[in-house]
């Protein structure tokens, strides 16, 4: 595991469209032919089927390198702490059994394994590049695929545990940080019409979370009867028209009430320099609109790439990682504002 | 909020619906002690899981055999039944999309937009296996069809090149008789 600052590039806050794209990931779900999923795989058959994904990940030659470790060894802090970097989902983190995950030093590549398919594959880009994110995980996948044999059908493709995986297994997201569209009231009519053309919006890690800090995944809901390029296509061109919607909102509040917006980001900028206890949430909603003030060029001494690391580095686990995995949540409070004065530099 | 029908004070927490051929027939709003004293027992006057609803309907003589053949069906391989798979969303093993495919056609409908057939990427290496076998099982179709026209030429033309197929699938580690 690296140190707290080191993220992961994907966060670093270039790459395209990094003013309103926090990320791109794409994730392909796989299973191995001749097991049953997870629900009706007995205990015998799932140690073994993890023991040949471990042994076959160990195998598969990547430029990166794919470091394997069994995830039920791992303290539940540690856990917590890949899935705020996003290289685990929630249910990976939490869930029971013998499981797996394997990443590279970038922290841009993960595999879950036993999670709820056999395999999970991701990858992850810094700003909008779903392009480079699937060049990446077809070369992965073809790399593991040496040692695992599919199970797939000719006419249904991949076979997943969840139907509305099945096909391609693909899922292409992208997270887009959208405060200007949440202070000029216009979020919901984004939701509608993300959702009218058969995409999904979700919160910060998935399915059923709060977009916290003003921040939305927009990815695929169909995986079947199209190709990768296709769904791959679709997101690329809806996602630059939500981008420039943001853009086009956030001059206009400037525009309007230029004053009143500053106050705002300076106010969120005093608090988080100043406070002497900081929540979660509290953190994540001053942070979003200091990130706003970075990229208006409202605030000149902090990087986009320094706030996103800040987005990162305050969450739960990565603050007790840092200050120790005994403090109850106000002393986690009191922890984070520390963090974020270090890191934001007082002022 | 409704008060139970029967003792008038408590709050009516159990609601049972007499249901006689496809029409409502009565309503009964009453509180749990009134149930018990009515013995509303059965399985409206309780939470209901998915599973138990299934199970009630599929109780029901008056079920299209079609509808019952779907829902009690069940893998071999896993041992999962239809009606599971709906009530917990998941699959049980690769070969439930065969096994309950009049269902899945059902489902891939409403959760991929009507697609049924996989466009996209085929595995690189497990593909090329994938159409060695394709390829295999139509000249054993063309091969029939030559003995059948007595074209004893073009049938040992076939033969030739089914093993050549099968010397490829060997080549690469496949159990030639696997189905495709």
């Amino acid at each position: 595991m690296g140190s707290e600052r080191n993220t992961g590039e994907w966060l670093r806050g270039s790459g395209p469209e990094s003013d309103v794209v926090m990320s791109s990931r794409i994730r392909l779900a796989r299973n191995v032919q001749g097991y049953s999923f997870r629900a009706k795989l007995d205990e015998t058959r799932h140690g073994e089927l993890a023991d040949h994904l471990a042994d076959a990940i160990r195998r598969t030659e990547l430029d990166e390198g794919l470091h394997y470790s069994n995830l039920d060894d791992y303290p539940s802090v540690e856990r917590d702490l890949l899935m705020e970097r996003h290289l685990i989902s929630r249910e990976h983190a939490t869930g029971e059994g013998r499981r797996g995950v394997a990443v590279t030093s970038t922290g841009n590549v993960s595999v879950m394994t036993m999670e709820e398919d056999h395999l999970r594959l991701q990858v992850l880009r810094s700003g909008l590049d779903l392009d480079a994110c699937w060049e990446a995980v077809d070369r992965l996948d073809d790399a593991i695929e040496e040692h695992v044999d599919y199970a797939f059908d000719p006419d249904l493709g991949y076979l997943t545990a969840c139907p509305t995986n099945v096909g391609t297994g693909i899922r292409a997201s992208v997270m887009l940080h959208l405060p200007g569209l949440r202070l000029a009231k216009h979020r919901d009519r984004m939701v509608t019409s993300v959702t009218k053309i058969n995409l999904a919006v979700r919160g910060l890690y998935g399915e059923g979370t709060d977009p916290s800090g003003d921040l939305y995944q927009v990815s695929n809901q169909v995986t079947l009867g199209r190709s990768e390029r296709e769904i791959l296509d679709e997101l690329q061109h809806f996602v630059p028209r939500i981008i420039e919607y943001e853009r086009q909102v956030r001059e206009r509040l400037f525009e309007e009430d230029r004053q009143r917006l500053e106050d705002r980001v300076a106010e969120a900028c005093g608090t988080l320099r100043t406070a002497a206890t900081v929540s979660s949430e509290e953190a994540m909603a001053l942070l979003s609109l200091v990130r706003l003030g970075v990229n208006m060029g409202v605030i000149n001494d902090l990087g986009v790439a320094a706030v996103n690391s800040i987005f990162i580095n305050c969450q739960p686990a990565h603050i007790m990682k840092q200050a120790g995995t005994g403090l109850d949540a106000e002393e986690r409070d009191v922890a984070r504002a520390r963090y974020i004065q270090r890191a934001m530099g007082r002022n | 909020m409704m008060y139970c029908q029967r003792c008038k004070k408590n709050i009516a927490t159990v609601h049972f619906t007499e249901i006689a051929d496809y029409a409502v027939k009565q309503e009964t709003h009453v509180c749990e002690a009134c149930a018990q004293a009515l013995e509303l027992t059965g399985p409206a006057a309780k939470t209901v899981q998915p599973l138990e609803i299934v199970q009630t309907i599929l109780k029901q003589s008056s079920l299209p055999d079609e509808l019952r053949t779907v829902l009690t069906a069940r893998c071999d391989t896993c041992g999962m039944t239809y009606a599971e798979f709906r009530a917990g969303g998941r699959l049980g093993c690769p070969d439930d999309y065969a096994v309950f495919a009049d269902g899945i056609r059902v489902v891939l409908d409403q959760v991929q937009g009507g697609a049924t057939k996989h466009t996209g990427k085929v595995p690189r290496r497990g593909g090329a296996l994938i159409e060695l076998r394709r390829l295999r099982a139509s000249l054993e179709g063309e091969l029939a069809e030559a003995i059948a026209v007595e074209n004893y030429e073009r049938a040992a033309q076939l033969r030739d090149e089914i093993n050549q197929v099968d010397t490829d699938l060997a080549r690469r580690g496949a159990d030639v008789d696997a189905p495709e």
